[in-house]
């Protein structure tokens, strides 16, 4: 991940830090390039976009309206220490609003979360960080997490791991008969036949995602 | 103050139309005010499965709309007085109702009856919507088909997140051949699958067919099994605990000749 681009867990979505002291074009690239690395991830998900005590021309705000439009199909919100920035956000149609102070921002980076849910077919589940689930993935759901994801339960739908790209993520699950496997950029389908129902790990071994029984994984 | 049931499945020709005519009229049958609602707008069908089709003067989108009075859109019954049927409009468009209005109406049929009894459409849309908006309770009708069940399995999701809490399941045309023989999915593996509770099993059986051509529902017919199994779900509506016993046929004389050089039996 880039210096330029930092992204936080919010409340309801994710906050996109800019860095405020850098060249506008720079920041403009490396956001880009976070919106396409992590389009799985941040797609459906509510961004605010930080962009501190940066001042900006309308041209530029237009600039990463185009951009937003292009890449995002969930809304998106522009946090601004300019007065005058959140002016002219505003008057594009983006909500806009002073940046959090930082006695209520206690956001950690990348946050776990422990859920006690199925989840059913046409249900995507989206988190920035590890996902630990008590619960199934039934066929024709999703869970996309930048972290990894264990499951207490049976996957028979599909698990995106390090969905930012993170190569390390892996994927637990007690039963995993899932239609598909993703961990950063490679995929991997589920083998044809139903094979063993054990505790099964999978992760990226070089080029390719590979899954172990539990008991002979060593990392 | 009634209590309104919704049957939906998401995935069309399960069932929820003919469980909607055998449960509402089963429950009249055991001396409860009934009102069976056709929610399926633009494609009636509840009023032919129930041989009402030709009392249809008004219907569900005239008493939105305040072209009658509630009263004067209720079919009463066949056979049962205390059964009633407000049809679907057939020529109106599924757009024609609101949720506000599917909930209003709702609440109207409420001091009408004991049970009201919702056939929802097929789909996710905003015909499913209206259906199940009112509704206290949601049951879902599946087959042990892969297709079936995870339109099921989307419908659950959909009812919880409209915050109807846990759907009951029917499982409708099981052929325990079928499951005995492996190429069925077992009562067991759809209860694993969709995690909510069973409200009954529905054997696979011809006679739905005659029946529903007749304009006849299969709990009326005291000989018939199916009409028995429905008959046993309206009691657990009505909240008697009977147990859900697995369907049991007689496997023919090939299936027992192979058990038995099999060393089975």
């Amino acid at each position: 991940m880039t210096d330029y681009i930092t992204i936080k867990g919010a409340r309801g979505g994710l906050r996109v830090q800019i860095l405020d002291t850098c060249e506008w074009s720079d920041a403009l690239s490396a956001l880009k390039k976070q919106l396409t690395d992590g389009a799985a991830l941040l797609q459906g998900m509510k961004l605010s976009l930080d962009l501190g005590e940066r001042e900006l021309s309308t041209q530029s705000l237009d600039e990463l309206q185009t951009m937003m439009r292009e890449y995002q199909n969930a809304p998106v919100d522009i946090l601004s220490e300019s007065r005058t920035v959140r002016a002219e956000a505003r008057t594009m149609g983006f909500i806009a609003k002073p940046p959090l102070t930082k006695s209520t921002a206690v956001e950690a980076e990348q946050t776990s979360v422990v859920m006690a849910r199925n989840v059913r077919s046409g249900q995507i589940l989206r988190h920035h960080g590890d996902v630990m689930l008590l619960g199934d993935i039934n066929a024709g759901a999703e869970v996309i997490a930048s972290g990894s994801v264990m499951v207490f339960g049976r996957v028979r739908g599909v698990i995106h791991a390090g969905a930012m790209g993170d190569r390390t993520a892996v994927i637990c699950a007690i039963e995993l008969s899932a239609t598909q496997l993703r961990i950063a950029d490679l995929r991997a389908r589920a083998p044809e036949d139903q094979g063993q129902k054990i505790p099964e790990i999978a992760c990226i071994e070089e080029t390719h995602i590979a899954v172990h029984a539990w008991h002979d994984y060593r990392r | 103050m009634a209590k309104v049931i919704t049957i939906t499945s998401g995935k069309g020709g399960v069932g929820k139309t003919t469980s909607t005519a055998n449960l509402g009229t089963a429950l009249a049958m055991l001396g409860k005010k009934v009102i069976v609602v056709d929610a399926d707008i633009g494609l009636r069908n509840l009023d032919v499965v129930l041989g009402l089709e030709n009392r249809i003067v008004y219907d569900l989108v005239d008493v939105i709309e305040g072209n009658c009075r509630l009263r004067q859109a209720l079919i009463k019954d066949k056979h049962y007085g205390e059964l009633y049927l407000l049809p679907a409009a057939q020529t109106k468009d599924k757009d024609a109702v609101s949720q506000t209005e599917m909930i209003e109406l709702v609440d109207q049929l409420r001091s009408e009856a004991d049970y009201v009894i919702i056939d929802s459409p097929a789909g996710i849309e905003s015909g499913f919507k209206n259906a199940i908006a009112g509704a206290d309770e949601v049951i879902i009708v599946t087959t042990p088909e892969v297709s079936a069940v995870r339109d099921a399995d989307r419908i659950i999701g959909l009812c919880e997140a409209a915050g109807k809490g846990h759907p009951k399941l029917i499982i409708n045309r099981l052929r325990p051949k079928m499951v005995r023989s492996g190429e069925m999915m077992s009562v067991e593996d759809l209860l694993q699958i969709l995690a909510i509770d069973l409200i009954g099993i529905i054997p696979d059986d011809e006679a739905v067919i005659t029946a529903t051509n007749r304009g006849e529902v299969l709990v009326l017919d005291k000989a018939s099994k199916t009409g028995k199994y429905y008959m046993d779900i309206a009691r657990r509506i009505l909240g008697e605990s009977i147990n859900i016993d697995p369907i049991e046929d007689n496997p023919s004389l090939m299936e027992r000749l192979s058990g038995m050089f099999q060393g089975k039996r």
